[in-house]
């Protein structure tokens, strides 16, 4: 149920954003576009012979571009009818990457095409930057108080989490009580409040564009520029907030893991809503300012790598506007944004591998066996040694009549190892395999262990070994 | 509604004037023709040179040279400010009228009549 819930909400996020990315990135009509695949709509492109190889070019990648959109979603419905949710999870964690990839392909050879046209045209690179001298700094658009109010409301419920789980507060949270799960949750969603309030202040004070030799249209479009964006990031810290608060009162009043996932769910399609809204006030404000005629050309197409990585080292900005999606974007060629692309790249580099190590865990069962004195329990690098001296009481039992929620550690579906709290027990040490069907409760002088080994009839031939 | 003049400066990094003189040159047209008005305030360093996306150096170069030649007034509370009276020596320096001399030079080399170079002047003054 959990499996198909889940690959359902992906299904459901993934392929609406892929078809939103198709549609920005590979408009059918080209001419009144201020850039195609990220090159500047220059007056050069305007006679009859470039109208047509640029209609080739947009025509042909457009094409290839929905092809792979078309297998895309393929892939999607094929990852739905995947039984086993981890490796769904996994599915869809490889999918993520390659999906975003893949649609992305056909618009870097497009810009590759585009620069190479330019090039032939002769069209000199002149490096070209403006700057409205009657509106340097001087316009924002960030609605501070009620940023600043929400964040300190965040940490509020935040702290509100921490006294429940610590048992200040006297309000029961079941099974969750004690586990700082509440806490953890609601950290998470209040977490992104604190990272995005520093970049709605950059946003509010980066670099007016200058579209027109008019500095009142100048003001006018960079105030709604930013405000379209700082509201965003405003919005969405209000959402954090009623959504953290919303998280600890399912966790007082809906004691199940179910609701975890509902929560998530939820924000997710919050998120996905508030994108929605982002970007169809973006494209108005673009639609309503934005013409080929009216921008003031800044030639600086060299400096974005594909179309989309900027990399300018005389440019001493950190940030810049993106040219596709929405948001602003690193320098890479700045030592911040140098220091960041390599985080990136790690991170990227280190999910993959975690990708891998999760196929791995869920890939190999754990196994237990008896020597010299000692139960062990091994899986993968892993080994708990239980000295069988120390061994106060052994109970064997049918995981379908205990209810366990981790603390620390792995819970999959055919994994679940490390500290778990189980229900009427407290506090305990798992290394089981669920899909045994049962266990062996191993109590020592100071640890409860629960423990399984691969199949149910092993399981239960170990604790005949284990008691005799 | 009023409606703020406008002072759109453009910086060319491929260009052989350095940016400082490139910012010099223009904020100096602005003064002359009025783009920028007698004792208006000019941006701050940091926030020009964010905006160009240049080095702070470079801006404050640009903006002591000015104050140097008596264009602006800066001090550290109010910034930059347009002087509200500029010192009128009534002559033009020994290197704009090199360049000077250049341009004429060109003009006359180009054809052009002695009337249409004085109209261009006139037209470039009145502005």
């Amino acid at each position: 149920m959990t499996s198909m819930y889940f690959g359902l909400l992906m299904f459901f996020c993934m392929v609406p954003v892929l078809f939103f990315v198709f549609i920005s990135m590979y408009p059918r009509k080209w001419e009144n576009k201020n850039r195609i695949f990220g090159v500047n709509n220059r007056p050069e492109f305007n006679n009859e012979k470039s109208h047509e190889f640029i209609n080739i070019v947009t025509a042909t990648h457009r094409k290839e571009a929905l092809i792979i959109l078309i297998l895309l979603v393929l892939i999607a419905v094929a990852l739905l009818v995947i039984p086993d949710f981890t490796t769904k999870m996994i599915g869809w964690s490889v999918y993520i990457y390659v999906a975003f990839f893949a649609i992305l392909v056909p618009y870097a050879l497009g810009n590759s095409e585009m620069k190479k046209y330019k090039k032939y045209l002769g069209v000199i690179s002149e490096k070209v930057m403006y700057a409205d001298l009657k509106n340097v700094g001087k316009i924002h658009s960030l609605n501070v108080p009620m940023l600043i109010i929400a964040d300190i409301l965040g940490l509020f419920v935040v702290a509100f989490a921490v006294l429940i789980d610590i048992n200040i507060l006297p309000i029961n949270l079941g099974i969750f009580q004690g586990t700082f799960i509440c806490t953890a949750l609601v950290a998470s969603i209040i977490v992104t409040n604190i990272i995005a309030a520093p970049i709605a202040f950059i946003v509010d004070n980066s670099r007016n564009d200058v579209i027109s030799e008019n500095s009142d249209i100048n003001a006018n479009y960079n105030r709604a520029r930013k405000k379209v964006f700082t509201d965003f990031i405003v919005a969405m810290s209000w959402v954090d907030d009623f959504m953290a608060a919303f998280t600890i009162l399912m966790f007082i009043f809906h004691h199940s893991e179910i609701v975890m996932i509902y929560i998530l769910s939820f924000y997710l399609l919050l998120l996905l809503f508030s994108v929605f809204i982002f970007t169809i006030r973006k494209i108005a404000l673009d639609k309503r300012y934005l013409t080929v005629e009216s921008k003031l050309i800044e030639e600086d197409d060299d400096s974005w790598i594909l179309g989309m990585f900027y990399f300018n080292p005389d440019d001493k900005r950190f940030s810049v506007e993106k040219r596709i999606g929405m948001g602003w974007t690193i320098n890479m060629a700045h030592p911040m944004g140098k220091l960041i692309s390599v985080f990136g790249i790690i991170t990227i580099v280190v999910s993959l591998a975690s990708l891998i190590w999760i196929g791995m865990m869920a890939s190999t069962p754990i196994d237990i066996q008896e020597k010299d004195g000692y139960v062990i329990c091994h899986h993968l690098w892993d080994e708990y040694k239980i000295n069988k001296s120390e061994i106060v009481s052994a109970e064997y039992g049918e995981l379908s009549n205990i209810h366990a929620v981790r603390i620390a550690g792995t819970g999959m579906e055919n994994v679940a190892k490390g500290d778990f709290k189980v229900d009427g027990v407290g506090k305990c040490k798992f290394f089981l395999n669920p899909q045994a069907g049962n266990y062996i409760k191993i109590v020592t002088s100071d640890k409860i262990y629960y423990i399984s080994d691969v199949t149910g009839e092993e399981t239960a031939e170990f604790f005949k070994s284990l008691s005799e | 509604m009023i409606q703020k003049k406008n002072m759109i400066i453009k910086i060319n990094e491929y260009s052989d004037i350095p940016i400082y003189m490139q910012i010099r040159n223009q904020i100096v047209m602005g003064i002359s023709s009025g783009e920028l008005e007698a004792g208006e305030q000019l941006p701050t360093v940091r926030a020009l040179s964010t905006e160009i996306g240049i080095n702070t150096m470079t801006v404050s170069k640009a903006y002591q040279i000015l104050k140097t030649e008596g264009y602006i007034l800066t001090d550290r509370k109010n910034g930059a400010r347009v002087r509200m009276e500029m010192n009128r020596s009534k002559s033009i320096n020994n290197e704009n009228k090199d360049e000077l001399k250049r341009i004429v030079s060109e003009a006359k080399l180009s054809g052009i009549s002695i009337n249409d170079f004085e109209k261009m002047i006139e037209e470039m003054w009145g502005k």
